[in-house]
């Protein structure tokens, strides 16, 4: 039986693949730019990420049986092609990137005797083993997560809000609105993920007329929990505080205690589900990376190259030598998924549209 | 073959049941009687002659000494139900002028870890705060250890001598002080209790501060005063109980509380009024480079106390005097603590913020001269309503 996903899937796809790892640092990057507007720049950041979803969408119903690794090359013809399909496959194996932040944290708050070495292979292990059958087990794993972790999930949230002060979000545009756009740059990478996935996944979705809607939905679930997060790390922290965290969002759950019941403090809570969220986005781009590469490569089977991905990763992500490296290395990352979702994406899909017409 | 098909299927299971064993446990275990629970910190400048543990340096003086309590922890005996009694405390101290420097020392004499985790109040005496606390704060804010629920208080004298203190709840210290902030609301004069967090942000954010002192008698603990710390974080003097309420009405959060005045009546004897709304709104005003605020507030209450013992409380005459009293009383509070504040150069009212929500552009300009020069010449009008709702039970 062909493998299939539902609208319902491809939104909780969409929504996992960028709901991870930008979470615990997000806040801080944001407020260095954007000072007590960061939450208008996550917001905004999220409005204009409609635009690369809502292209990628468009551009795979010109398309509905073919992943972009095939239709870059009929669009931008072999050599250009083929160019394109590398740096969309860089892009996401880069996903995994802030693999190297994430350890840290778990190193830091949770693991402190544990090397952090074990932690990322211990990951990664973990995620090699999981996608060996491909998508199905993936996905089912994360509807199942959605419907067990996701609700506690945005229970904690919520319950970090109790604290939540006024006066770090006064005055509002105080500095104008370039700050804002400043700040919605560097939250850009926190939404990377849907448009990345849809290139590739939509052959399997079974209603393409329903992609749109599916991934407009799947763009406002990450708008609403990732501002969510950012005005309670700053409602809590303030900005400057933020900006001083090196993990802001653990921090400001750290600030969060609710005496005399069972949750006292929230930071294990969260600190618990949110690994979990994360293997469910590292793991659907792990399977995603494997499934393209194999087929760049035109291998039958994709289980060797996740064999060989995961050292590769976690080669990669031990590279920079300090973390200001990995951070320069990640900000690079930001910009060339700025470049793909805002400048090749809806090149592509003019190409499309002109080669095609109104087909669809 | 058979064979061969079986006895594989036995070494599976054997791996499993085998991966089981080993890794069931936790690489992290510690074991609670390994861990010292921590629950508070006292932070004292060394002793002249001391024969305390000393932090090992490379660099820097031995110039603090840093004390933690923690709670013996003991089997319950068959009869210790009956006996009662309070909770034992142990304290562990070092010196240093690194705060991770004395706990590796005190870890010299000790065989479990200290653990801040659960850290209740961390107590700073008041030399060491006149001298400055910022990099004290450092530590506490980078060990992920370190809990920013904790909360803060200045000491009259050394701090390492409140855990000497038996509290007659029984408990020790440390708890007992971290509970009494829970009065805070009801006794106005009891400063705005301070958490690490909040100190932090503070200091982030270059705000001055203001941190309750605790004063000992005997064994009985009190958190009247305020300290107030400018933006070198150094401790530049002490707001009076009474100007604590003031302070409280400037930083909106006076929310409940007494205040005995003459009574109206009879001058010779008091009359006692109980707050329970407090409305307050403080509005920074600018014309050209001129800056002034304004505070209009409303406190509604009750008679709580009329000594006078016959006069009708009810009487409308009496009611508008003694709301004119509380009036003048809370104006009086209000203005010493903000000229005090002017002297000692510390908006730790924040004031400043104010000014920044409303003119951010202006904000820009004096941000960096706002605590030494623009905040002391700052005037404030303040405009205070009183207003008794009723008299309690009787007339």
């Amino acid at each position: 039986m062909r493998f299939s996903i539902s609208p319902l899937q491809f939104i909780i796809i969409g929504i996992n693949s960028a709901f991870g790892a930008s979470m615990l640092t997000l806040p801080r990057s944001v407020a260095e730019a954007a000072q007590q507007d960061a939450w208008l720049s996550v917001l905004l950041a999220g409005i204009l990420f409609f635009l690369p979803v809502i292209a990628a969408i468009r551009l795979a119903m010109y398309f509905p049986d073919k992943t972009i690794l095939e239709y870059a090359p009929i669009l931008l013809g072999p050599i250009l092609g083929q160019i394109v399909n590398a740096f969309y496959l860089l892009l996401l194996i880069s996903v995994a990137q802030p693999l190297l932040m994430i350890t840290l944290a778990i190193k830091l708050f949770l693991f402190d005797l544990t090397p952090p070495q074990i932690i990322t292979a211990g990951l990664l292990v973990l995620t090699v083993y999981a996608t060996q059958y491909g998508y199905a087990p993936v996905v089912r794993f994360q509807v199942l997560t959605l419907l067990l972790v996701h609700p506690l999930f945005l229970l904690t949230i919520f319950l970090g809000m109790l604290t939540v002060k006024p006066d770090p979000f006064l005055p509002v545009l105080g500095e104008g609105i370039t700050p804002v756009l400043k700040g919605s740059i560097e939250s850009w990478s926190a939404y990377v993920g849907p448009e990345l996935l849809t290139s590739l996944l939509f052959p399997f979705v079974t209603q393409k007329n329903a992609g749109i809607k599916a991934g407009c939905i799947c763009v406002a679930a990450l708008i609403f929990i990732y501002t969510v997060i950012t005005i309670m790390v700053q409602g809590n922290l303030t900005a400057k505080g933020a900006e001083q965290m090196l993990f802001p969002t653990i921090i400001a759950f750290r600030d969060v205690e609710i005496p005399d019941t069972f949750i006292e403090r929230l930071d294990g809570y969260f600190m618990l589900l949110w690994i979990m969220i994360y293997f469910n986005s590292l793991s659907i781009v792990f399977a995603a990376a494997c499934s393209s590469i194999s087929s760049y490569l035109k291998l039958e089977s994709h289980q060797s190259i996740s064999v060989l991905l995961a050292p590769l990763i976690y080669y990669l992500v031990n590279l920079p030598p300090d973390l200001e490296a990995a951070e320069k290395v990640g900000g690079l990352l930001n910009k060339a998924d700025l470049i793909w979702g805002t400048g090749v994406l809806p090149l592509l899909l003019l190409l499309a549209w002109r080669k095609k017409g109104k087909q669809c | 073959m058979l064979d061969f098909m079986r006895k594989r299927k036995y070494l599976r299971l054997y791996c499993c049941v085998f991966c089981g064993l080993i890794l069931a446990g936790c690489w992290d275990r510690v074991e609670i009687e390994n861990r010292g629970y921590v629950l508070g910190m006292a932070i004292d400048h060394a002793e002249q002659e001391s024969t305390l543990q000393k932090a090992a340096q490379a660099a820097g003086e031995r110039k603090y000494k840093v004390s933690y309590e923690l709670k013996k922890f003991r089997k319950k005996a068959a009869g210790d139900q009956a006996s009662g009694g309070g909770e034992e405390n142990m304290v562990y101290a070092a010196e240093g002028e690194s705060i991770l420097a004395t706990i590796r020392a005190v870890n010299t004499q000790i065989y479990f870890n200290l653990f801040l985790e659960d850290n209740q109040v961390i107590l700073i005496s008041e030399s060491v705060a006149r001298e400055g606390i910022k990099e004290l704060m450092d530590f506490l804010q980078r060990d992920p250890e370190s809990r920013r629920k904790a909360k803060v208080y200045i000491t009259t004298g050394r701090a390492e001598d409140f855990f000497k203190v038996k509290p007659i709840s029984g408990e020790i210290a440390s708890t007992y002080i971290s509970k009494m902030v829970r009065a805070a609301k009801k006794a106005p004069t009891f400063s705005t209790a301070t958490e690490l967090g909040y100190l932090l942000e503070s200091m982030y954010n270059s705000q001055a501060i203001a941190i309750p002192m605790l004063i000992k008698e005997g064994d009985n603990i009190k958190a009247t005063k305020a300290a107030v710390f400018n933006r070198e974080y150094k401790m530049v003097g002490v707001d009076e109980e009474l100007q604590v309420i003031g302070g409280k009405i400037l930083r909106r959060k006076l929310e409940q509380g007494v205040t005995v005045v003459p009574n109206p009546a009879d001058p010779d004897k008091i009359a006692t009024f109980e707050l329970y709304e407090p409305k307050v709104n403080i509005t920074p005003h600018l014309e050209g480079d001129k800056l002034w605020f304004t505070l209009d507030a409303k406190f509604i209450g009750n008679v709580a106390e009329n000594q006078d013992f016959g006069q009708d409380a009810m009487d409308p005459e009496f009611l508008a005097a003694m709301e004119q009293e509380v009036a003048e009383t809370y104006t009086r509070q209000v203005y010493s603590v903000y000229h005090k504040l002017q002297d000692f150069k510390a908006d730790v009212v924040e004031l400043g913020p104010l000014v920044h929500h409303k003119y951010p552009k202006y904000w820009k300009k004096i941000k960096d001269r706002w605590d030494e020069e623009i905040f002391p010449t700052v005037p404030l009008e303040v405009n205070i309503k009183v207003v008794i709702r009723n008299v309690h039970m009787s007339r």
